[in-house]
């Protein structure tokens, strides 16, 4: 099908598309790499009267590294991420992530911002960012926003954004020297929808294992028992009974992908093989 | 809404509505039928072109959306009529059969080859092919093509 028709803008600058989204309200969208979006207004799921065009707005996109932070701008195109010697070298964990994320093509074009503003429950990049404690800048028109990662995705497609803002960087500390990260997927096809997807940050010394169970629940969630289990150094060994009474309290998703079951099963595959790769 | 870009080398300028699908504007607007339209929501590959470098679904990039793009396209490949390497390599492996998802591999494999980023290993061929969703060949004869144009 073809989309419903609509009126397109294409600023400039930040403080133009903020103008514009300001001025137009709930009427307007924003679009980046639209790999989301275009999808859902070819099959008119969506059909937004104005779309606010990011790509063409200055500064928006790049990655660098300032002190213990790698700054990832919104418009960063996905196959970046795989691309960048310092995600690479300093959050390699977000590299591992956007290989599972849709295929070549898509992730040339899809954007960070629109990956992460989108929060699709199987979003490797939501997962990461979760994981790895990452956090994200959000501009409106009177101001600026950090918020951590763990605050922003609320719910399946639900983020804290507010009308009228733009969510503009994504932050994320540098890993330190000694850290190991490790990521699983299964799904259908190399690109697919995840069914289920596992990440983990061992950090050196006494840091901490961070661990996270993505594709499962409407948002990615934390593993307190494994994190909490490593910090007590009762990490040890066997994990299998660790990670299924991890599961035993949870949901999983029922969709066109997967039963319950199945990903229930997959989830502790995915889990138990990420948390024993990070911590080999 | 003006859209000026370049396709195949040559310059374009046109006055469009927003909504015209960068695929749609390829095959009516220019006649370019080469670019094949399947699912038109980013699923099968078909339609994928070279968008100032990068592979693109051009189903899910709206026309103007390219303006100030350089946009190449399945007709690109054959200069003076002479089929590139890789495409006599896909002739020669029989790596297409009706050849409706030919022109989308042909374009990511292409842009892959410019970025460097060539699969060197038959699960590495696998993965990238997985993104274009071929129903008649099983791959074998891509996969098979793709390891021997390996750089």
């Amino acid at each position: 099908m073809k989309p419903a028709a609509f009126e397109m803008h294409r600023p400039r600058t930040l403080a133009e598309a903020l103008d514009m989204l300001d001025r137009h309200g709930e009427e307007a969208r924003l679009i980046a790499g639209g790999q989301s979006l275009v999808p859902m207004m070819n099959l008119r799921i969506a059909a937004p009267p104005i779309l606010i065009d990011l790509n063409s707005v200055a500064g928006l996109g790049g990655i660098r590294r300032d002190d213990d932070t790698v700054r990832i701008g919104t418009a960063t195109r996905l196959q970046d991420l795989i691309d960048s010697e310092i995600v690479r070298a300093h959050a390699s964990l977000l590299a591992m992530a956007a290989r599972h994320t849709g295929h070549y093509s898509i992730r040339s074009r899809g954007t960070v911002g629109g990956n992460l503003c989108h929060a699709d429950p199987a979003s490797e990049l939501v997962l990461a960012a979760l994981t790895l404690r990452a956090e994200v800048t959000l501009r409106g028109k009177h101001g600026e926003r950090v918020l951590p990662a763990q605050a922003f995705f609320r719910d399946a497609l639900t983020t804290a954004i507010e009308p009228g803002e733009i969510l503009t960087e994504l932050k994320v500390p540098v890993a330190p020297a000694g850290a190991k990260a490790a990521f699983r997927e299964h799904a259908r096809r190399a690109g697919d929808f995840a069914i289920a997807a596992a990440a983990a940050l061992r950090l050196p010394g006494s840091g901490g294992l961070h661990v996270a169970l993505g594709a499962v629940t409407p948002v990615p969630i934390p593993c307190r028992r494994i994190e909490d289990s490593f910090r007590a150094g009762r990490l040890t060994g066997e994990i299998g009974a660790l990670v299924a009474a991890e599961l035993a309290g949870l949901e999983p998703i029922a969709d066109i992908r997967s039963s319950a079951s199945y990903r229930r099963k997959l989830a502790s595959v995915c889990l138990a093989d990420c948390v024993t790769e990070a911590l080999a | 809404m003006m859209l000026r870009c370049r396709v195949n080398g040559e310059q374009v300028e046109m006055d469009l509505p927003p909504r015209l699908l960068l695929a749609d504007f390829l095959r009516h607007e220019l006649r370019l039928t080469g670019t094949h339209v399947g699912c038109e929501i980013g699923v099968c590959g078909a339609c994928t072109v070279i968008v100032d470098g990068a592979p693109v679904r051009s189903c899910l990039m709206f026309a103007v959306q390219a303006n100030g793009a350089e946009i190449r396209t399945v007709e690109s490949l054959a200069a003076d009529g002479e089929l590139s390497a890789l495409q006599v390599a896909f002739s020669r492996h029989h790596a297409l059969q009706c050849g409706f998802c030919t022109p989308g591999i042909l374009m990511t494999l292409q842009a892959v080859r410019e970025r460097g980023a060539w699969p060197r290993t038959e699960t590495e061929a696998r993965e990238l092919l997985a993104g274009n969703i071929c129903r008649c060949t099983g791959y074998q004869g891509m996969v098979d093509a793709v390891l021997e144009q390996a750089p």
